[in-house]
């Protein structure tokens, strides 16, 4: 009875593991749709902008490269500084 | 009925966990590195006295030192090794012609007979110039040539100039990922040979793929550096021959890496410089909270053009670049002390360990 009671709660749990797994993903994916349709339709002429993660503090970094928030511009060898949080800027699309 | 289960169980555990496509980014080859034949600790010793303030980096030009400032009036100070001392300013900050409105990058450094000339790019007019360094500090006014637009590339980063026909170019492809190519007479030629380092492409921080590139024009070679990734990709410019070489046991997952959060991000190479026989990276292989404080030790890792470790010389401070000049003088430049600094080591007797490579 033990052994199947065990059996039981592992089946369950590998089942629970794996669901997780493919929802997480799927829940990414989701998300990020439906964000990129609300900003749509927030634009109103989405085919001619792009949002893009920016930064308001940046500094040197040879090779690196950022988005500098003042200006929505790409910074290049330069990097966000370390206490930096990201915000967001619209820009034309390339 | 008890093997079907274990089955079963094993098939939903390794289902569960296979959300993690792991990804390398690699050349036709991968040159594992363990150690170094020789290894050498240098000892912290007084920086020279120069006046260093706001300078964010050092780029070597034969005799002179190329020190960038991101902030003030002018984004170069000229420093002369001869001298040891301060020659000039330069690329003086505006809007105005002969005036530059962002720091230049791409520095490449050419010398000639008659003269020294240092080539970059400007952003603002999406132009590499090429200035002629003997004349500039001769006459005291900017000689500068524009020899190539990459208006058509916003994104490149870097373009080196190959030959008066010829332009290598690196270029950010939207955020995830670049693309390396030549244009030669103005056609695109791309690299066959270059394994993955074209294709691979990130979610979160294009930087996670970012280098620090140098070419050299001489053997028509490229050698990137990653920033975030434990491994160096070396690639010629003229046939199909690449390698990458990994410090380490494995080389770095890119999908891993690309999803670390900002407090977890590591520093692995911040310069790499060529020379005829040999390159030379800048290792810090350190976490980036240690780094941005100025913990840890630099060391400078030799490699010859095969891919084979010369030298590793561990260092007494984190560096931000350094040049050997003639084979004996190692100068080491720091932005991550309380003040910016440069160290001069005598390495002839330590360079001739790897003078018959």
């Amino acid at each position: 009875m033990k052994k199947k009671i065990f059996s039981a709660v592992v089946v369950t749990a590998a089942l629970f593991t794996g669901y997780s797994a493919y929802n997480m993903q799927n829940r990414q994916e989701l998300s990020d749709t439906l964000l990129a349709n609300v900003e749509a339709l927030a634009n109103g002429d989405e085919s001619e902008r792009e949002k893009v993660e920016c930064y308001s503090s940046i500094e040197y970094e040879e090779g690196s490269y950022v988005v500098y928030c003042s200006t929505c511009q790409s910074m290049k060898n330069h990097t966000d500084k370390w206490y930096c949080i990201h915000s967001h800027c619209f820009r034309d699309k390339k | 009925m008890k093997e079907t289960y274990i089955l079963f169980i094993t098939i939903l555990f390794v289902a569960g966990c296979s959300s993690h496509n792991e990804q390398t980014l690699q050349c036709n080859e991968v040159n594992y590195v363990q150690e170094f034949p020789h290894e050498v600790n240098l000892e912290g010793i007084k920086p020279l006295p120069l006046n260093l303030v706001g300078c964010v980096d050092m780029k070597p030009a034969d005799s002179l030192l190329i020190f960038k400032v991101d902030e003030g009036e002018y984004f170069w100070k000229i420093y002369s090794l001869n001298s040891n001392g301060f020659i000039a300013d330069m690329l003086p900050r505006g809007h105005g012609d002969m005036e530059f409105a962002s720091l230049p990058h791409s520095e490449s450094v050419i010398p000639t007979d008659s003269a020294l000339y240092c080539d970059f790019c400007d952003d603002a007019r999406q132009t590499l110039f090429r200035c002629d360094l003997t004349r500039t500090l001769q006459q005291g006014r900017l000689a500068l040539e524009p020899k190539f637009s990459y208006r058509k590339y916003e994104g490149a980063y870097p373009a080196v100039s190959l030959s008066d026909t010829s332009v290598y170019i690196k270029e950010n492809v939207g955020s995830d990922g670049y693309i390396r190519f030549m244009l030669v007479n103005g056609e695109r030629q791309d690299f066959a040979g270059i394994g993955n380092l074209n294709t691979v492409r990130v979610k979160e921080n294009l930087n996670t793929l970012s280098a620090v590139t140098c070419i050299n024009r001489k053997r028509m070679m490229a050698v990137e550096a990653m920033l975030r990734m434990n491994q160096i990709n070396v690639y010629s410019l003229q046939s199909d021959s690449s390698f990458t070489i990994c410090v380490g046991e494995k080389l770095d997952d890119v999908n891993e890496v690309d999803g670390l959060s900002k407090r977890m991000r590591r520093k692995y190479y911040g310069s790499v410089v060529t020379y005829d026989n040999y390159f030379v990276a800048l290792y810090q292989g350190t976490s980036m909270s240690d780094y941005i404080q100025g913990k840890g030790k630099s060391s400078l890792q030799f490699f010859d053009w095969k891919g084979n470790p010369l030298l590793c010389i561990k260092l007494p401070m984190v560096a931000t670049s350094f040049y050997i000049k003639d084979n004996s003088d190692l100068y080491v430049f720091s932005s991550m002390e309380a003040e910016e600094a440069l160290y001069k080591y005598d390495c002839t007797e330590l360079l001739k360990s790897i003078a018959g490579v």
